[in-house]
C-alpha cells in the first residue's frame, strides 16, 4: 500500500470514509480557537466586564490562548479514535 | 566601573549557554544533515525548546514590550498569531515532515523543489526566504545593541559590542549546528522565563501593587490603550485581525522554523509539540505587562526608543546585577534565534540557490560549503544592520509580509492533485507586484487591512486561478514528473 502525504501512519488500514470523517471532526474542533482569536476579536473589543480583573479584551485573549492546548488535545483524541 | 558588572554577567551567561550547547554535541559527528536538521533525531523535549525558543527572539522580548508601550493592546497580535500558528502547525507540519524524511530534505526550498518537481521553484522560494530573513536577523542585532547599550549605561561602543556578540554566535552555530542550539535553548529558555517573571510580575508589583492594578491604571491614564480603535485606522480592529491572520500563516513559513520541524524524531513529536507550544505563549502576557509598567513609570520614549521600555526601567531602578541578568537573558534570546536564522539562510544559498539538489549528492555533501556561507550571510546581515533605522516590530512585519507569501504554495502542495510549479511561481510574482505597489504608494494598510494580507489573498487567488485553468486547459501542459512523492508504508 502506498501512502500519500495526507494519510496518517499510526492507524490501522481503514476505509476512506471513516478516516476523512475523523479528520473533519478534529479539524472542526481545532478551528474553534483559531476563529475566536481572529474573527472573534471585533466582538470582544471592549473594556467591561472585567475578566479576572483584566480589561475584557486582554482577558478574552488570555483565556482563549490558555484554552487552545485543550482544543488541540481534543482534536488529537478525535483523530486517533478507533 | 558600574558598567562592568552587567556586562560581565551578560558575557558569563552567553558563554555558559554556548558551552552547554557545545558540550552536548561533542560526540556527534558533524555532517550536513546533523548541522542543519539535527540528523532528524531530536526528542520531543529538545524539539519543544528549539521551536519555542525560536519564537522568543528580540521580536518578542523587546519588540512586543515596545509596542505595548507605544501602541497599547494592538501589540497583542503576536499573542494571538503564535497561538493560531501552533494550530496550523498541528495539521501542516506532519505531512511535510514525512516528505522531508523520505526525500532527505533540509531546507524549506527543498520541499518546494520536491513537492512541485521543480528546482527552479526551489530557487525562487529560497530567494524569498533569504530576502525575508535579512530584516529578521537585522532586528536581532538591533535587540543586542539596545541591550548592550543599556547594560553598559551607555559607555560602550554598541556597534562593536554587538558585532563581537554576533560573530561569537556564528562560531557557535558553525560548530554546534541545530542540535547545539536546541541544547543551549534549554538554558536560555530557563533564563528567559526567570527574566520575564521578574519583568512581568515583579515590576508591576513593585511599582503599582499588582499587574491588575497596573492595567487599571493604564485604562485610566491612557484611554484607548486597552481597546482597539474601530474603523479603517492603522492599528485598529481590522488591522489587528488581518495582521493576526498574516503572521499566523507566516510563522512556520520562516526557513528556520520550517527546517526546525524536519529535526523532529517522528511526526507525533511535531503534534505533541503543537499541542503544548501555546502554553508557552502565556509568557508573552508577561512581556506586555512589563511594557505597560514601563509606560506608566517611565513615560516619554518615542520612535524606535520604545524598544528599550522595561529594560530601561530596570536600569534606572534596580542594581547592576539584576540589569545584567535581564540583559543577558535578552541577549541570548536574540543570539540563538539569530544563529538558526543565519544557518537557514546559509543552507538556502548553498543547497537551493547555487547548489544542485540531487538525492545522491546529499549524503556525500559535507558541511563545509554551508559553513562558509554562514560566515558570508552573517557578514551581509551585519552590513545591512548598519543602515536599519526602524522599530523591531516594524522590521519583523516587513519580513512577515514577504515570507508568508510561501503559505499558499505549501497548502496547495497538500492537495491530492497539485498545481504546476509555474502556478505557485505566478502567485508569488503577483504577491510581490502587490507588495511593491503598496510600498511605492507608501501604504502599510489598505482600508485598515494589513497590506501583507492583501498580497497573500491575491497570491492565493492567482495560484487557484492558474490551478483551475491548467486543470481545464489540459493535462498535456502539466508535467508528469510533478506527481506526489510517495513512500512505502513503514
Amino acid at each position: 500500500m502506498v501512502m500519500r502525504p495526507n494519510d496518517n501512519l499510526d492507524g490501522q488500514p481503514q476505509d476512506d470514509h471513516e478516516k476523512s470523517n475523523r479528520k473533519v471532526c478534529s479539524a472542526l474542533v481545532a478551528v474553534i480557537p483559531v476563529l475566536a482569536l481572529s474573527a472573534g476579536v471585533p466582538f470582544a473589543n471592549r473594556l467591561e466586564p472585567r475578566i479576572l480583573g483584566m480589561p475584557f479584551l486582554v482577558g478574552y485573549l488570555t483565556v482563549w490562548v490558555l484554552l487552545t492546548p485543550g482544543f488541540l488535545l481534543l482534536a488529537n483524541a478525535l483523530r486517533k479514535r478507533k | 566601573m558600574k558598567a562592568a558588572i552587567p556586562l560581565i554577567i551578560m558575557g558569563l551567561l552567553v558563554f555558559m549557554t554556548a558551552a552547554v550547547g557545545l558540550v552536548s554535541v561533542r560526540n556527534v559527528k558533524m555532517s550536513l544533515p546533523e548541522l542543519l536538521v539535527g540528523g532528524r533525531s531530536l526528542s520531543r523535549v529538545l524539539l519543544w525548546v528549539l521551536m519555542a525558543g525560536e519564537t522568543y527572539t528580540s521580536y518578542t522580548f523587546l519588540g512586543a514590550a515596545g509596542w505595548a508601550y507605544g501602541k497599547g493592546i494592538c501589540a497583542f497580535y503576536v499573542f494571538c498569531s503564535f497561538t493560531i500558528a501552533c494550530v496550523i502547525s498541528y495539521f501542516l507540519l506532519p505531512p511535510i515532515w514525512r516528505v522531508a524524511r523520505q526525500n532527505n530534505l533540509m531546507t524549506n526550498a527543498d520541499y518546494f523543489a520536491v513537492a512541485y518537481g521543480s528546482s527552479g521553484l526551489g530557487r525562487v522560494t529560497a530567494l524569498v526566504g533569504i530576502i525575508a530573513l535579512v530584516p529578521f536577523v537585522t532586528l536581532q542585532l538591533t535587540g543586542i545593541q539596545i541591550l548592550i547599550h543599556l547594560a553598559s549605561y551607555g559607555t560602550v561602543n554598541t556597534a562593536a559590542a554587538a558585532g563581537v556578540a554576533f560573530f561569537m554566535i556564528i562560531a557557535f552555530v558553525f560548530a554546534g549546528g541545530i542540535r547545539g542550539v536546541a541544547w543551549a535553548s534549554i538554558l536560555k529558555d530557563a533564563m528567559m522565563v526567570g527574566a520575564l517573571l521578574f519583568a512581568g510580575i515583579a515590576l508591576p508589583v513593585h511599582f503599582l501593587g499588582s499587574p491588575i492594578a497596573m492595567m487599571n491604571r493604564v485604562v485610566l491614564t491612557h484611554p484607548g490603550f486597552m481597546i482597539l480603535a474601530g474603523g479603517s485606522q492603522e492599528f485598529g480592529v481590522r488591522w489587528f485581525v488581518s495582521t493576526v491572520c498574516l503572521t499566523a500563516c507566516g510563522a512556520f513559513m520562516w526557513p528556520h522554523a520550517f527546517a526546525a520541524s524536519y529535526a523532529a524524531r517522528d511526526e507525533d513529536s511535531i503534534r505533541w509539540n503543537a499541542v503544548r507550544l501555546p502554553i508557552y505563549q502565556i509568557m508573552l502576557l508577561l512581556v506586555y505587562f512589563a511594557g505597560f509598567t514601563a509606560l506608566l513609570i517611565r513615560p516619554g520614549l518615542k520612535g524606535a526608543a520604545v524598544d528599550q521600555s522595561f529594560v530601561l526601567l530596570v536600569q534606572e531602578h534596580y542594581s547592576a546585577w539584576v540589569l545584567g541578568a535581564i540583559a543577558g537573558a535578552g541577549c541570548l534570546a536574540a543570539l540563538l534565534p539569530a544563529g538558526t536564522q543565519v544557518l537557514a539562510a546559509a543552507s538556502l544559498v548553498t543547497r537551493n540557490v547555487v547548489g544542485r539538489r540531487t538525492s545522491r549528492s546529499v549524503g556525500e555533501q559535507g558541511p563545509g560549503g554551508t559553513r562558509v556561507m554562514i560566515v558570508l550571510v552573517a557578514a551581509l546581515a551585519f552590513g545591512l544592520w548598519a543602515f536599519a533605522d526602524t522599530t523591531i516590530i516594524g522590521l519583523v512585519l516587513m519580513g512577515y509580509s514577504i515570507v508568508t507569501q510561501l503559505f499558499p504554495g505549501v497548502v496547495f502542495s497538500l492537495l491530492p492533485r497539485r498545481p504546476h510549479a509555474a502556478c505557485v511561481g505566478f502567485g508569488l510574482g503577483v504577491a510581490f507586484v502587490v507588495l511593491l505597489a503598496f510600498e511605492a504608494a507608501g501604504l502599510n494598510v489598505w482600508n485598515g487591512i494589513n497590506t501583507g494580507l492583501v498580497a497573500l489573498v491575491c497570491n492565493a487567488v492567482a495560484v487557484l486561478a492558474c490551478y483551475l485553468a491548467t486543470s481545464i486547459v489540459g493535462p498535456m501542459w502539466r508535467r508528469k514528473g510533478s506527481s506526489i512523492p510517495t513512500f512505502p508504508e513503514t
